[in-house]
């Protein structure tokens, strides 16, 4: 039976490189503890500055799309024929690239179309924006909102893995060689099963405490937005007294997707075998945009359904359906904001890095 | 970059996992700035959508919102 002594020694040489990682990691402790005020400032000032030039910002990335878009067509259309290398090797044919270049300067008038007729509620988008970020000034604790429930599922997180390993315990030990060490317990199906929905468990707690800040934020700026005097308190009453099971509900949805989704990976054959080369990337690549879709509507459902179970107090499945019609009402406005919410996440994070 | 400092270049002999985890930390702290932002526009947008199509009869909204609602007002007066 290896000891504890052994084992180190025989893991020594493989893990020698590990260990001036984590030396650098106790030698440099204080450059991570300055690097978070660092991004806290940095978060402020992009808050900032989308504050002061929201509507700037929205014209501008109108533009540099128009802009790239034109650039596009014009450089397919002048490039010549018979190209081997580059972008342009996959258009050797005349018509395909007179029709890519097309479609380019279709798009292009589109959203110049989109930008002359829905003027205003770009106008809109951008004021939503800039009052969001006074939102967000004005209550500066909300901030810690998702920090607090980052903190209580990390706590859980622990449990949850202690309750796995528990679950994992329940099979019959088997010798064998050359294998992992947990490969030496042999599970029934019905641990199987259990594993199973201890994982959907997991994902649904997740999602749970996500759904839950969601709430509480879109509770306070519904509140502010009708200058109560008290937001935050006021949401967090309402939440514990009457909302608790629509976020469980709103939750449980999202669990649901990323649940089949992980059983779609796990057992769905592998594309591999049944197509090769550019099929098999077109394949792959319309899985991701289906569950990234999938995923990304009933988030934006959800949030939506959060405000309006703050302002009319209906159940989950009545708000999901009002506030879907609401915004489908106003699609430009909508799409305009949505777009800008991921160019803003993105902005941020790149500055970070 | 850390390894050119003058208090680092003999103490830290590989900084790749120091890189990673300050990353990691301005990834999270990046995200819960924006997530608090996002939400709040989704918040602060349906609040202003349920209440145009209300009627905004009671006078209450962010000063800066208060033309669009007029605007939106006068528009459903002329539908």
């Amino acid at each position: 039976m290896p000891t504890s002594g052994t084992i180190a020694a025989t893991i020594a040489p493989a893990t020698s490189g590990y260990a001036t990682k984590f030396e650098a990691l106790a030698f440099g402790w204080h450059l991570i503890l300055i690097a978070i005020p660092i991004a806290i400032v940095l978060s402020i000032l992009v808050m900032i500055l989308v504050r002061l030039t929201a509507a700037c910002f929205i014209y501008l990335l109108i533009f540099l799309l128009i802009g790239t878009l034109l650039t596009l067509g014009i450089y397919v259309w002048t490039q010549p024929v018979g190209a081997t290398t580059g972008v342009t090797s996959m258009f050797n044919s005349n018509f395909t690239r007179a029709v890519f270049s097309i479609v380019c300067f279709i798009l292009a008038g589109a959203v110049l179309l989109f930008v002359c007729c829905y003027r205003s509620r770009i106008s809109l988008a951008a004021k939503i924006t800039q009052v969001s970020s006074i939102f967000v000034a004005k209550q500066c604790l909300i901030t810690l909102v998702p920090l607090v429930m980052f903190l209580i599922t990390l706590a859980w997180l622990v449990l949850w893995l202690l309750e796995a390993f528990g679950f994992y315990s329940l099979g019959t030990p088997v010798s064998c060689t050359q294998c992992y060490p947990y490969q030496h317990f042999n599970l029934p199906t019905s641990v199987y099963i259990l594993l199973g929905v201890h994982v959907f468990y997991l994902l649904w707690i997740i999602f749970y405490m996500i759904g839950a800040s969601e709430f509480l934020i879109c509770g306070t700026a519904c509140e502010w937005y009708f200058q109560s005097e008290t937001p935050f308190r006021s949401t967090i009453k309402r939440y514990f007294g009457k909302h608790v099971g629509s976020v469980c509900a709103g939750s449980f949805l999202l669990a649901l997707i990323g649940f089949i989704k992980l059983l779609y990976t796990l057992l769905a054959p592998d594309p591999d075998q049944n197509h090769t080369g550019a099929v098999y990337y077109i394949r792959k690549c319309c899985d991701c945009l289906c569950w990234f879709c999938i995923g990304k509507l009933f988030d934006l459902l959800n949030s939506g359904a959060y405000t309006w179970i703050n302002m009319a107090g209906d159940s989950y499945c009545t708000s999901v359906w009002d506030a879907a019609a609401l915004r489908l009402k106003n699609p430009a406005a909508s799409g305009v904001l949505y777009v800008l919410q991921i160019v803003n996440m993105l902005l941020c994070r790149s500055l970070q890095f | 970059m850390i390894q050119n400092i003058g208090a680092y270049s003999t103490t830290i002999q590989d900084s790749s996992l120091l890189l990673v985890v300050v990353g990691l930390l301005s990834f999270a702290v990046s995200c819960f700035f924006m997530g608090v932002l996002s939400d709040s526009m989704e918040g602060i947008f349906m609040t202003y959508l349920m209440d145009v199509d209300a009627g905004a009869d009671d006078g209450k909204c962010p000063p800066e919102l208060r033309d669009f609602i007029d605007e939106a007002q006068r528009e459903q007066h002329y539908k």
